[in-house]
């Protein structure tokens, strides 16, 4: 049977920041009802859809939201749902994003015990004042912390997350926060160029010109810094945003595991791949893999087929009660869509497997004159079975895949069925 | 009805002058249409195109019947014209096919330079002119002004301008019996061999080729073998008859007569305007003077939006010329625009009806390229060259000499503006000939041209200089020599031939350089730098540099993104389509016709 990957969403923030478009709430009092709902939501898609029930999961993800808000006794009685529907793989990578603000020792191997085994701090940023601007809850001192905590409590596998182009930003205070995370030894860095989402209370400052966004070539040049400095430290990039410490990492401990083999969601890019890539990101980046997923907003895609969750706890608690699944749309892709998909989510992190894309969607790929020039153009580099984005091929990653996708006349491509369906035609 | 009580006659008029208004008011006051017939639009115009544009395009031609003051039944037969500088020949021709021509001038505008022109052509044709001075219940009319300007023209006397309003119904019946009156009946021998003119042709899906046509001698009825003598087709004639407001079938249509014919021409090109028909069998020795074939005076290639609507061009085209003679096209290719077609206009509002046509009427989405004059270039090894293609132009060394083709051309235009229009006309070459007033206020301007810079954008320069009141009309006079050099552009080092353009040696510096920048303002940034240069021959003369995008990427890209990432990218994928990729260069299709947006 395919493995399964699991994701979680855990909608309670002590505070929303300005930035953020994910689905949250600020009334932290719901949450006991709300774990409540969520083991309820995972029997009733089990027995409704029974097709992922009894499959291995390789990786599980509680994201948010903040999902460090939940008491360990909260977290075990969701854990226990899970492994009384799947069985989760002795190698499962079981993340929790976690706020600064929100963690103790205590509470850290509460988690441990309960099998998570890899932390994501949302740190983003080292600098009072992007901190009070993002408004984030927590200070530079207490990400420093978390992350002692982390080692502590015996987690050998830790992420934060940056955030850069900010308004404003100075190159030297871009240049600050990435020594400060280096020097935090962390396995993994996640590192966002800022986006100005639609709904969110940034966008709303841009609208009004109280904020002013960073130029795009300015921005470019932060996004080549973090790419440069980050690879210097030891971090490979595996994808846009993501870079996963390696083998050889500067002052470090080797690691203990072997390298991967080849296959499997771990590529080189003519190195050894870092084992410290987050293997449920992966999955989201593949286009061919399963995921389920749970909670409010939460987003599954199973054999082809796109699902996801209402983005109101209110309805989300409303629908369960009434017995329903609180799915509110879905998708069912055509071809043309998922070669759409794989073509621009396997480039944007590990290379596209060229003759499983070939074979699967009849393409020619490497005989596209296209994928020529960008080779010469130094955007795309063709190795071992993969067509890899090169450091500068991940800034323009957009345009290459238009650039790649106009290669094909898909003027027939215009099928019905990958409109959305909304549930409430198909019950 | 015997020939004395025929009249043949046409308007000539300036657009906006009131043409159709009042040939609309003649119809009605004959009884021909009756008031709740007619809509609010003219009945003559019945394109919407040239509604729109108040130009009649096409001609057309419609019998009145009319009972004289003398108590006498007539048949009048009015041809329309149309009245923009692009068809002249089509005037000429509707004017052979009549004995007289009304002119019709607006009060309150004077006497413009297409009317001018237009009422020349009608006095070499030997056709009476009847001067009517249409909206003179305006307040703005000059009646006593515009009067003596038509008494300068024609050299008429005042009595015989006749004082209308077209709009108000004032003078429609003084019109009607000056026709009557002054107009000459047609000559013409029933028993002599037949010769008809044709003056025009429409295309019926069901009937073929649609003849208007005028009898000068003899008879011709259904059956009847006939000869078309320019272009030596033989058919056999299945209907004749008369224009009304529908066709009116007839046993036969005589000397004098103005009708259709009918015999099952599947192809328009065999009824060219201007053709003489008559009978194989004991025809005419000699056909109708005059007769030519309408010469395209600019060119350019159409090209479709993308490669697989080729074939939906080409059967467009072909059924746009079931209807239009003059339009001739022959597939070429680019390297830049791919398969497309060197289409050739008679001037530049017929490539703009052509355009406009193909949008409205076939749904088709075309890249067009500048357009371009006809030049011949003697080449060193002393054969001529014809080159209606810039990029086909021969390399710089091969070149003995090039011709371009000149024009002469009226301006009529009020005396303030002369200096302003003068001006106008050394910055596009022109070669002065004569200013003369025609009254204290308005003077007639002659110039000659290169074709080539009138075609683009002079006419409006013309307008807004002289605040609308300049009027214009040219004919093709001959080829001249002139210092004309190609002029490519380059993208990234590699000339795009739909780029290229033929431009005066003193001028080229200059449109190499406004090209470049403003190929720099339409061509978005990419990923890679991209240079435009201009060149001649391999002497790099101007450049831009459109500065490469840093980055083209999105952050973040989760489970929840997914579904809305790939929209978007479909969405620029689409977005895309109005590009069209040249090399590796996305050029925007406006950027093709960028030369037309660079002003002086």
């Amino acid at each position: 049977m395919r493995p399964l990957s699991a994701y979680l969403h855990i909608p309670f923030c002590e505070r929303k920041c300005v930035y953020c478009d994910f689905y949250s709430i600020e009334n932290l009092s719901l949450r006991g009802e709300f774990v409540a709902l969520l083991t309820r939501e995972i029997d009733m898609k089990l027995a409704a859809y029974p097709q992922p029930a009894g499959r291995t999961l390789n990786t599980i993800f509680f994201g948010g939201g903040t999902p460090s808000l939940l008491t360990p006794n909260e977290l075990e009685r969701i854990v226990a749902k899970l492994s009384s529907h799947f069985h989760v793989a002795d190698d499962c990578e079981f993340t929790m994003e976690c706020n600064p603000g929100t963690v103790t020792l205590e509470k850290l191997r509460g988690y441990k015990e309960l099998g998570v085994n890899r932390l994501s701090f949302g740190v983003q940023s080292f600098d009072a004042d992007e901190l009070k601007f993002l408004g984030r809850i927590h200070n530079a001192e207490q990400a420093r912390d978390a992350v002692r905590l982390a080692r502590e409590a015996g987690f050998d596998n830790v992420s934060i997350d940056l955030i850069f182009s900010l308004p404003g930003q100075k190159e030297a205070v871009l240049q600050k926060t990435l020594d400060e995370a280096i020097a935090l030894n962390t396995d993994h860095i996640s590192a966002y160029n800022l986006i100005v989402e639609h709904g969110t209370p940034l966008y709303r400052l841009v609208q009004l010109n109280k904020v002013i966004e960073l130029d795009p070539d300015r921005s470019a040049e932060l996004f080549a810094i973090v790419q440069r400095r980050l690879a210097d430290a030891g971090f490979e990039q595996y994808e846009i945003s993501n870079y996963a410490r390696g083998l050889d990492r500067v002052g470090g401990l080797p690691l203990p595991q072997p390298p991967l083999p080849l296959g499997e969601g771990a590529f080189t890019l003519g190195e050894e791949a870092s084992h410290n890539r987050a293997k449920h990101n992966l999955v989201y980046w593949d286009g061919f893999k399963d995921y389920v997923s749970f909670g409010p907003s939460a987003h599954e895609f199973i054999a082809g087929e796109r699902a996801w969750n209402v983005s109101s706890l209110e309805q989300y608690g409303r629908m369960i009660r009434d017995g329903k699944l609180p799915r509110i749309n879905r998708e069912i892709l055509t071809l043309e869509e998922r070669r759409t998909e794989v073509l621009y989510l396997q480039l944007r992190s590990t290379g596209l497997r060229v003759a499983e894309f070939d074979s699967v969607f009849g393409e020619d790929l490497l005989l596209s004159p296209e994928v020529t020039y960008l080779i010469e153009d130094g955007m795309l580099r063709a190795e071992n079975g993969l067509l890899c984005l090169t450091q500068k091929g991940y800034r323009f990653c957009d345009g290459i895949v238009t650039r790649l996708m106009s290669v094909w006349e898909t003027a027939a491509s215009k099928d019905v069925r990958g409109d959305y369906i909304p549930i409430a035609a198909l019950h | 009805m015997t020939l004395d009580k025929i009249r043949n006659f046409c308007i000539i008029a300036h657009i906006d002058h009131g043409k159709s208004t009042l040939a609309d008011k003649l119809l009605l006051e004959t009884h021909t249409i009756e008031a709740r017939e007619m809509s609010n639009n003219q009945v003559l115009d019945d394109m919407a195109l040239e509604q729109e544009r108040g130009i009649t395009i096409k001609l057309h031609a419609i019998q009145m019947k009319y009972l004289g003051l003398d108590g006498s039944d007539y048949i009048y037969n009015l041809i329309d014209t149309p009245g923009h500088v692009d068809f002249t020949y089509e005037v000429s021709r509707s004017l052979t096919a009549c004995e007289g021509a009304l002119l019709v001038v607006d009060a309150s505008q004077g006497v413009e330079a297409q009317t001018i022109a237009n009422l020349f052509l009608a006095i070499d044709a030997g056709l009476e002119i009847i001067p009517v001075l249409n909206k003179v219940d305006l307040q703005s009319a000059m009646i006593d002004e515009v009067s003596q300007q038509i008494i300068e023209l024609i050299g008429c006397k005042k009595e015989d301008i006749i004082l209308a309003s077209a709009k108000s119904g004032i003078g429609i019946t003084d019109i009607l019996e000056a026709v009557r009156l002054r107009v000459p009946p047609p000559q013409g021998d029933i028993t002599a061999p037949l010769r008809c003119l044709i003056f025009d042709s429409v295309f019926d899906s069901y009937r073929g080729s649609i003849v208007y046509m005028r009898v000068f001698d003899g008879t011709i009825k259904e059956g009847d073998e006939i000869l078309f003598m320019a272009t030596k087709q033989k058919y056999r004639v299945e209907e004749v008859g008369t224009l009304r407001m529908g066709r009116e079938k007839k046993t036969q249509l005589l000397a004098g007569d103005v009708g259709y014919l009918i015999a099952g021409v599947k192809d328009v090109k065999d009824t060219r305007v201007g053709d003489t028909v008559t009978h194989f069998r004991g025809g005419a020795p000699e056909a109708i003077s005059g007769f030519k074939l309408a010469k395209p005076m600019v060119f350019a290639g159409l090209y479709p939006q993308s490669a697989e609507d080729f074939a939906m061009l080409r059967d467009s085209l072909d059924k746009l010329a079931l209807n239009d003679s003059s339009l001739i096209y022959e597939p070429e290719s680019s390297v830049a625009l791919g398969f497309g077609f060197r289409c050739g206009f008679l001037g530049l509002l017929h490539m703009e009806i052509i355009q406009e046509r193909l949008d409205r009427e076939f749904n088709q989405n075309i890249v067009t390229t500048v357009p371009n004059v006809e030049y011949r270039v003697m080449t060193t090894k002393g054969d001529t060259v014809i080159v209606d293609n810039p990029s086909s132009m021969p390399e710089p060394g091969r070149i003995e000499y090039v011709q371009e083709p000149y024009i002469k051309a009226q301006i009529i235009v009020p005396t303030e503006y002369v200096g302003a229009i003068m001006k106008l006309a050394n910055d596009r070459r022109g070669i002065y000939k004569t200013v003369t007033y025609i009254d204290t206020t308005r003077a007639d301007i002659h110039y000659e041209f290169p074709l080539s810079e009138i075609i683009f954008d002079f006419y409006d320069k013309l307008k807004s200089i002289s605040r609308g009141y300049a009027s214009l009309d040219y004919e093709f006079l001959e080829y001249r020599e002139s210092d004309l050099v190609k002029l490519d552009i380059l993208l990234n080092g590699d000339p795009v031939d739909a780029f290229s353009t033929v431009v005066h040696r003193d001028k080229a510096f200059e449109w190499g350089k406004k090209l470049c920048s403003k190929l720099r303002e339409l061509i978005p940034r990419q990923m890679f730098e991209i240079a435009i240069q201009a060149a001649i021959g391999a002497k790099i003369i101007a450049r831009e540099t459109i500065s490469a995008m840093r980055k083209d990427v999105t952050a973040k890209c989760y489970g929840g993104d997914i579904s809305r990432k790939r929209k978007l990218l479909e969405k620029q994928k689409e977005g895309k389509k109005r590009m069209k990729q040249v090399g590796r260069i996305e050029v925007p299709q406006e950027a093709f016709m960028a030369v037309l947006q660079i002003s002086d």
